[in-house]
């Protein structure tokens, strides 16, 4: 099955999760797409089968809190910032459930985290105005870098290069293994007055960038000349909170939540709202994301949803 | 008397007989009893035995039996026994063989064992004859275990001894055929070293013991011994019959039923026989078997001792009970005890004083025993009811009870949990278990939390076991004194006594199994004490987290609207990265994985609030590199491509346009601008709008409030310019900041200056333009404004500009400074009025240098900023470079 904006059109809510009692505050899917883990606000982690639909696993950190967790390459491991104790960036094995590294350094709040897509490094952001580049083998940091405001960082798809986003207005480009060299390339951008950039994504096809605020407004630019593409505009978000915006995996469309609990898509490549989803999440869909290989699309709120396309091949 | 004919005595006899020599019927047999009583010669004996041998009819025999002729023939195999004639003992086994037997002619009298023992004869025909006996004579004994549960019977002890007897046999056989009963001996507590074939030498020993009896209750001073075992089996009733009736206050594993049932009819019932046997060796057991075994092992002086005790004992009898038994024997080695050692009795004193105290409480039997037996013998020893430590010491006077035989004591009467499945013939491993247990015990009674299960276990198993595994060393001399003959000698009998300082279990029937529950502080607290605030909390949180859930839920409407599937795989999608082609740590993880055990949670509650803390690792620490925000290396605007404008195409909406990039460090301005700077950051919109309704009517006003009319107005405004092809992108241009700035200079009328395109500016006649390097920014330009800076309208009408593009300072300095400072001032003055019809048509060059300048970055008309290289005089790049080459890439600045 191809991704069209008909089948797009047609995605339907086929499971509800209620696994949580908060805000689930962050999602990601494994490489294979075979199983999603959460994070949510009552610390409590799960994962979720995403060929059978069902919860697979929780567990709690209840003592160091969690946030924006990720897969990391190995199969049963995943990093995740922490909302108690400190600002530690947590290396755990879902396995034993033990924790198998700490990654201390930053001393605000964590906001952004990237794992490469190839190898052990991964990019932190945080309010102290830093952006740290890791290394999983390593609690030290191994790249610092001093911003004069809210970080974003994401890795492009082929794990080259990273992409850090300044002060809401300026994004640099810098080439992974040079990146003490400076950026290589830098997009200027106009600064978003009302709003802070919240997330920044590299399209699966590495062409465009995809860079999410807490305002009413989503901006997708050139991955190569910083050219702004599109601006998507026209769903709710009133309360200032960071939306997620995430590509579909053929980079064709994009998805945004809303606080009134929709959920909206784009045509990347004409910039048309293709849909608009009522799906009843009772709260600011803060997660969306599409599976990397199976057509399915989580969205979470405190629920957990998993969409289904309605049409047959 | 005279020889006895044989053919004399058959022929009188021949009107009893068949034609072939045997019993005509029941009614003959009774005669035929009464005379074999009579007979003690061999003789007649054997005639008998042979008579016995032909018939045929069962009701004869079984009459014959019934009338006493078991316990005829009972002593005569103890006394063919003795005196070793394996013709003689061939024939009565042979007659033993063919009578119809029933258990409870086998718990009559000591024939069983008898015949147990001599299966260890030397004699190859008396042992087979005997192994058939008693493989005979078990089954009929199971059977009717099966049939009635809980029946001990010392025939079925029999059928397990003999079956170990005859391993035994088979190694004495393969051993020299010395006969010697030491040799026996020997031999067993060989065997006895091998754990299992210890239970089988108990059994033997237990076979001996009942070999001993059955002389005792020949010799004369056996009356009292033959007391005694009366005693014994009543009790042994009683006992089984209280526990029976007594319902077990304590809960029992489901398997502790069936191990008791049937199990331990199969497997208690070798080690009973154990029990009682070795007991019976070893007074210092408070049951029967001791009794029995005084007799065999004690000198007269204990008999006569256990005379003296019969009255009491036989009261008794009708109120049997554990530790009577055991009193009895200490009365009666009361005697002996000046020779045991102290120690000893205090080490099984803990273990007697425990099952004493159990006994005590719930069976009043055993005190009245106590009792009664301390009075009548009148011994030292015998004390008030605890004295139980007394009794052992008189019993084991010549072996000294090893410490483990004195746990092993406790052990049986402390409950074992996991008893069942030691239970299994593993008489070994039920030790060492009870052992650990063994202090547990003595608590429980203390505190009262014991519920004790009264067990019916057949005579003590443990008790055997104990002697088996702690009496290896003793076996040959203990086991020697079971043997007939020394028994029945004062002189041996004492030598034994001294020498025994043995230390037995307790029957195993009267055995009792206590459950002890240790005290777990922590449990009792959760269980028990419940604190009232905790409670109340744990309700609230409880209601509050109910209440939370519930308001979630009711808004909560979302709902599945199609059936899950298998989600189907996306087509079409670029074959990706190989994800996590180049990690190590996923290999490193992958290994871990193989080595580190899963936690599995089958529930929320297992769940741990927290994952493990990591391993500690040593690490260096190390400073991170530093990721530099400029590119130092190459041209500093070289990859720098510019957007801004195209948000300003989204801003028109909802947003003024971003005006500038912001390269000016304001620290480096003069303080006058920095002062400017600051108070136009302070403004706020409001306060600009009030300022600029006031001063300005339209233009500044929409520059402020971005409105769509106020921008169309610029618009028109800047038409003019635009039309001069100067500003080519000016209407694209909402209201930057750059807004401000043209009318102003249109109103200096320094257009001319201002044509110069960026670098050009600087040259810029205009007052503002002195200094400005290149680039405009730097702070050079500003000095000619300072001055400027003479009222607050000034600034504010530069806000109108600046402020609205940016929030920012330094950016705004620099798009009003470049080219705002001049105009400002005249500005000022006059009111906005003029500036507007004015302003626009002379300044248009003007206009195009600021727009170059700012707008040179931010919307200029190429969107580019102009490249520095360039204007430095070539840049490399050439056509190719992304910036602005004014003229050459680009219009003409």
């Amino acid at each position: 099955m191809k991704l069209t904006d008909n089948v797009v059109r047609n995605f339907r809510v086929a499971k509800v999760f209620r696994e949580n009692t908060e805000r689930i505050n962050n999602l990601d899917f494994s490489a294979n797409g075979e199983t999603l883990i959460s994070s949510s606000d009552d610390d409590s982690i799960v994962i979720y089968d995403c060929q059978n639909g069902t919860p697979k696993k929780t567990l709690n950190s209840k003592k160091y809190g969690v946030d924006l967790i990720c897969y990391t390459h190995a199969v049963n491991t995943a990093l995740h910032s922490s909302t108690k104790v400190d600002d530690t960036i947590r290396y755990l094995s879902l396995h034993d459930n033990k924790y198998i590294r700490y990654f201390p350094g930053h001393t605000k709040k964590v906001v952004a985290l990237s794992m490469s897509p190839i190898n052990d490094s991964f990019l932190s952001g945080s309010l102290d105005k830093t952006l740290r580049l890791w290394d999983l083998r390593s609690q030290n940091c191994q790249g610092l870098m001093h911003l004069s405001g809210r970080p974003v960082a994401a890795f492009d798809p082929e794990g080259l290069i990273f992409a850090a986003g300044i002060n809401s207005e300026c994004v640099k480009l810098y080439d992974l293994r040079s990146f003490d060299r400076g950026p290589f390339a830098t997009f200027k951008l106009a600064q978003d007055k009302d709003c802070d950039w919240t997330g920044m994504k590299f399209s699966p096809d590495g062409k465009m960038i995809l860079i999410s605020t807490n305002g009413q407004v989503v901006r997708l630019i050139d991955a190569f000349q910083g050219t702004p593409l599109q601006t998507f505009m026209g769903f709710q978000n009133t309360k200032g909170i960071s939306l997620e915006a995430s590509f579909s995996p053929d980079s064709q469309f994009a998805f945004v939540g809303s606080t009134d609990g929709k959920i909206n898509c784009w045509n990347t490549d004409t910039g048309v709202r293709v849909a608009v989803f009522n799906c009843d999440h009772p709260g600011p869909v803060q997660c969306v994301q599409f599976n990397p290989k199976l057509m399915m699309l989580a969205t979470a709120c405190t629920n957990m949803a998993f969409w289904l396309p309605y049409i047959d091949d | 008397m005279p020889p006895i004919d044989p053919l004399q005595l058959l022929r009188a006899l021949a009107t009893l007989l068949t034609s072939e020599g045997g019993i005509k019927g029941p009614a003959e047999s009774t005669r035929i009893c009464g005379l074999m009583k009579e007979a003690s010669k061999l003789v007649s004996r054997c005639i008998y035995i042979n008579i016995l041998k032909a018939t045929e009819s069962q009701e004869a025999l079984e009459k014959f039996i019934e009338d006493g002729g078991w316990d005829i023939l009972n002593l005569w195999l103890s006394d063919f026994k003795e005196i070793d004639n394996p013709q003689l003992l061939t024939e009565i086994l042979k007659v033993y063989k063919d009578l119809p037997v029933t258990v409870d002619l086998l718990k009559k009298n000591s024939a069983a064992k008898t015949i147990k023992q001599l299966g260890k004869s030397e004699h190859e025909g008396i042992k087979i004859l005997s192994t058939e006996i008693v493989d005979k004579w078990m089954k009929k004994v199971r059977e009717r275990k099966l049939a009635e549960g809980t029946d001990i019977d010392k025939s079925k002890k029999k059928k397990s001894s003999k079956d170990s007897k005859e391993e035994k046999k088979d190694k004495e056989k393969s051993k020299s055929d010395s006969k010697s009963r030491t040799d026996d001996s020997k031999n067993k507590s060989d065997a006895s070293k091998s754990k299992s074939e210890k239970s089988d030498k108990v059994k033997i020993e237990n076979e001996d013991s009942d070999v001993v009896k059955g002389r005792v209750i020949e010799t004369p001073g056996n009356g009292l011994k033959i007391h005694i075992k009366l005693e014994r089996s009543d009790n042994e009733k009683k006992d089984s019959n209280d526990n029976k009736k007594r319902a077990s206050t304590v809960k029992r594993l489901p398997g502790r039923f069936r191990s008791t049932g049937l199990e331990e009819e199969l497997v208690l019932p070798k080690k009973k026989i154990n029990n009682s046997e070795p007991s019976s060796k070893r007074p210092g057991s408070d049951q029967k078997p001791k009794d029995e075994e005084p007799p065999e092992k004690k000198s007269r002086l204990q008999i006569s001792t256990s005379l003296a005790a019969t009255a009491p004992t036989s009261t008794t009898i009708s109120s049997p009970t554990n530790t009577s038994p055991t009193d009895l024997q200490n009365s009666l080695k009361t005697i002996p005890p000046g020779k045991g050692k102290g120690h000893e009795i205090h080490e099984s004193s803990i273990f007697m004083d425990m099952i004493t105290r159990g006994s005590t409480e719930r069976q009043p039997g055993p005190m009245r025993r106590k009792k009664k037996l301390p009075s009548v013998n009148g011994n030292s020893t015998t004390t008030p009811v605890k004295s139980t430590p007394t009794p052992t010491t008189p019993t084991t006077p010549t072996t000294p009870p090893s410490p483990a035989t004195v746990t092993a004591r406790s052990l049986p009467s402390v409950p074992s949990f996991y008893k069942d499945t030691l239970e299994e013939n593993n008489d070994e491993t039920e030790k060492s278990s009870e052992k650990e247990k063994s202090p547990s015990p003595t608590e429980e009674i203390e505190k009262k939390e014991i519920s004790q299960d009264v067990e019916m276990i057949e005579p003590s198993e443990d008790g055997g076991e104990s002697n088996n595994s702690e009496e290896k060393t003793e076996d040959n001399i203990s086991e020697d004194p079971n043997e007939p003959k020394g028994l029945l000698t004062n002189g041996t009998t004492n030598k034994k006594n001294k020498k025994r300082k043995n230390v037995t279990w307790i029957e195993e029937a009267k055995l009792r199994t206590y459950h002890y529950f240790a005290l777990d502080e922590t449990e009792r607290v959760n269980v028990n004490r419940v604190d009232f605030d905790q409670m109340k909390k744990q309700e609230m949180m409880m209601d509050r987290k109910a209440v939370e859930s519930a308001k979630r839920l009711t808004h909560d409407k979302m709902a599945e609207q199609i059936p899950w599937r298998r989600p189907p795989v996306i087509e079409g999608l670029p074959a990706g990265i190989d994800n996590g082609a180049n990690s190590v740590e996923k290999d490193i993880q992958r290994e871990r994985e193989l080595v580190v055990l899963q936690a599995l949670f089958f529930n929320k509650d297992m769940l741990p609030d927290s994952p493990a803390e990591p391993d500690l690792e040593p690490f260096e620490p190390s400073d991170p590199k530093f990721i530099p925000l400029e590119d130092e290396s190459s041209g500093e605007d070289n990859n720098v491509y510019n957007h801004e404008q195209y948000h300003s195409h989204d801003m028109t909406k909802s947003l003024p346009p971003p005006s500038q990039q912001q390269t000016t460090n304001p620290a480096t301005l003069p303080p006058e601008l920095i002062n400017m700077i600051t108070s136009l950051q302070q403004g706020h919109q409001p306060d600009l709008m009030a300022n600029i309704q006031n001063v300005l009517a339209s233009v500044m006003g929409s520059m402020g409030n971005q409105s769509q009319e106020m921008y169309d107005k610029v618009r028109e405004l800047l038409l003019p310019l635009q039309n001069q092809g100067l500003i080519p992108d000016m209407m694209n241009m909402p209201m930057g900041p750059g807004m401000g700035p043209r009318p102003r200079l249109g109103l200096l009328g320094q257009a001319p200056p201002g044509f110069i395109p960026g670098p050009g500016m600087q040259g810029a006649p205009p007052p503002g333009m002195q200094g400005p390097p290149p680039n405009m920014q730097g702070p050079p330009r500003f000095p000619p404004p300072g001055p400027v800076v003479q009222g607050e309208e000034w600034n504010e009408n530069m806000m109108g500009g600046p402020m609205a593009g940016r929030g920012r300072g330094g950016m705004p300095m620099r798009g009003g400074g470049g080219r705002m400072p001049m105009p400002g001032p005249p500005n000022q003055g006059p009111p906005m009025g003029p500036m507007q019809g004015g302003p626009m048509q002379g300044p248009p060059p003007q206009m195009r240098g600021g727009g170059n300048q700012r707008g040179g970055r931010m919307r200029g008309p190429t969107n580019r900023d102009i490249c520095r290289h360039f204007a430095a005089g070539g840049c490399r790049r050439g056509n190719t470079c992304s910036f602005l080459h004014p003229g050459v890439n680009g219009p003409p600045v």
